[in-house]
């Protein structure tokens, strides 16, 4: 059995940061990261740009071979940290290895969500969180002229406009009743819809999956309401569940995420988790900026140091297809109080205000340059655009 | 110079380390970034970037 200092499951953005927290804090501890994927840790979130070819492999890996010979990380790809036990503290991998730590991270991530639609199992259905998901979607849109798109959010909408790209005819699913109803209005919604209809998406809002068919692999999808869609490529894009099974087999406390406090601390003495995978104050934060977070707070943590995490704003500025959305506070979908729209081609701007006239929330689209004064005037709760 | 800060997934543009990767020299100020660059973390554009306010 070898030993280690700290063992890190999973290289994505919470295990690599965690680990770079560590390594500036500790010069001399063993610091091992174990990743599942065959690829060192890259920009996850580009993975819509490699799909049609904006990118190659090499432009997302976040970090060259000697960053990690540099700070002495001990980087094994392709190797899963298959389960662990967490009373003697050994890990054990999935190339036969057993690891004793001190410290153990879980930055496991989150895996996609594959609804039980009947047919979600024939060739041609895919979900998108890996470079090798990606590659595989590519490959497949070679050969595709349509596609279906299940799930309008960020990642759902990326994936589209990608697979517009590649040359395929392709029609978003959604259920809810306008697109990205978690971040934007109706009518801001409204507006992202026809920017992304421009582009030639086809879009079939307030509307329900029944089923996918196909003889052997995918040849349609078909519409609760009756209408058929037919697709060689079906996407689906229906949300992420946080790895939670090495956790709780070995009897960490989990709930929708793995639960930790706000020192990234887990139910098991020298266990802590990040990113994706966690769960903190009863949020599951799934995005970019939070796992950085975590990762970084976790990390000066296991190193030893009195660090706390808070909680990241969840402030919504998102990049769909190089459109630029932000949005903060209560933005009054229902319109019932005061608020004041403006929209010009591409561009909406949407604010809230109290009966007072204090800035509650706001929405913007297409051009997000306020949002700083925006985010202060929220915070502070004061009149927007302050009269002079 | 001045570093950038991302919106989108807060990758800091840092003029003395440049983005070697992306093409970019160490020392080249956020100025003098090509138009067509962008995050190297989320591929946001340049123009999405903001100053970021040291303290
Ligand atoms: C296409 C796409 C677009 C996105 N766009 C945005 C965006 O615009 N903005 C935003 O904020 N967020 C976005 N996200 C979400 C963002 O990528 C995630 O929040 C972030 O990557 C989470 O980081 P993480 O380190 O927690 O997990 P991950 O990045 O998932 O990394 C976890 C790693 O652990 C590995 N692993 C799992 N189990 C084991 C095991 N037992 N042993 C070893 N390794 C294991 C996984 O294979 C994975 O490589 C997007 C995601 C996708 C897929
Ligand atoms: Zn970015």
């Amino acid at each position: 059995m070898s030993k280690t200092d700290y063992v890190i499951a999973g290289a994505g953005v919470a295990g690599i940061e965690a680990a770079a927290a560590i390594r500036a804090r500790d010069p001399d501890g063993r610091i091992m990261v174990v990743g599942e994927e065959p690829h060192p840790f890259y920009a996850r979130i580009r993975l819509g740009e490699l799909i049609d070819g904006r990118v190659g492999v090499e432009r997302l890996i976040l970090k060259k071979d000697e960053w990690y010979r540099d700070n002495s990380i001990d980087l094994r790809t392709g190797v899963r940290v298959e389960g662990f036990d967490t009373k003697a503290a050994v890990a054990d991998l999935s190339d036969g290895a057993r690891v004793q730590y001190d410290r153990l991270l879980l930055a496991v991530g989150a895996r996609p969500f594959m609804p039980p639609f009947p047919g979600s199992d024939l060739p041609g259905v895919r979900t998108l969180r890996t470079i090798d998901d990606a590659l595989k979607i590519k490959s497949l849109a070679a050969d595709a002229r349509a596609a279906v798109v299940i799930g309008g959010g960020l990642l759902g909408l990326e994936a589209a406009v990608s697979l517009v790209n590649s040359g395929l005819d392709v029609t978003v699913v959604d259920v809810s009743r306008w697109l990205l109803p978690r971040q934007v209005d109706p009518k801001g919604g409204g507006v992202v819809q026809g920017i992304l209809e421009g582009m030639g998406l086809h879009f079939r809002i307030d509307a329900k999956v029944g089923s996918i068919e196909g003889r052997g692999r995918v040849e349609s999808v078909e519409l609760a309401g009756g209408e058929s869609l037919s697709a060689s490529l079906v996407l689906v894009a229906a949300g992420i569940r946080p790895e939670v099974g090495p956790a709780r087999d070995s009897g960490i406390e989990v709930d929708r995420g793995i639960k930790v406090d706000d020192r990234l601390t887990t139910s098991a003495h020298g266990v802590f988790a990040a990113g994706d995978c966690a769960q903190h104050r009863g949020r599951v934060y799934g995005i970019w900026p939070a796992s950085e977070a975590q990762g970084r707070i976790a990390g000066a943590v296991m190193a030893g140091e009195k660090a706390s995490y808070e909680g990241t704003i969840p402030l919504n500025t998102l990049k769909i297809a190089g459109v630029a959305v932000f949005s903060i506070g209560d933005i009054d979908p229902e319109n019932t109080g005061d608020t004041e729209t403006l929209q010009s081609g591409h561009v909406y701007r949407r604010l809230t205000r109290d009966e007072k006239g204090r800035l509650k929330g706001a929405v913007l689209v297409g051009d997000i340059k306020e949002r700083r004064r925006i985010i202060a005037a929220v915070g502070e709760g004061k009149p927007y655009p302050e009269k002079g | 110079m001045k570093k950038y800060e991302c919106p989108t997934c807060g990758y800091v543009y840092d003029p003395v380390k440049g983005d070697p990767d992306g093409g970019i020299a160490p020392g080249t100020a956020f100025e003098n970034l090509p138009d067509d660059w962008s995050c190297p973390v989320c591929g946001a554009a340049k123009d999405m970037f903001e100053p970021l306010d040291e303290d």
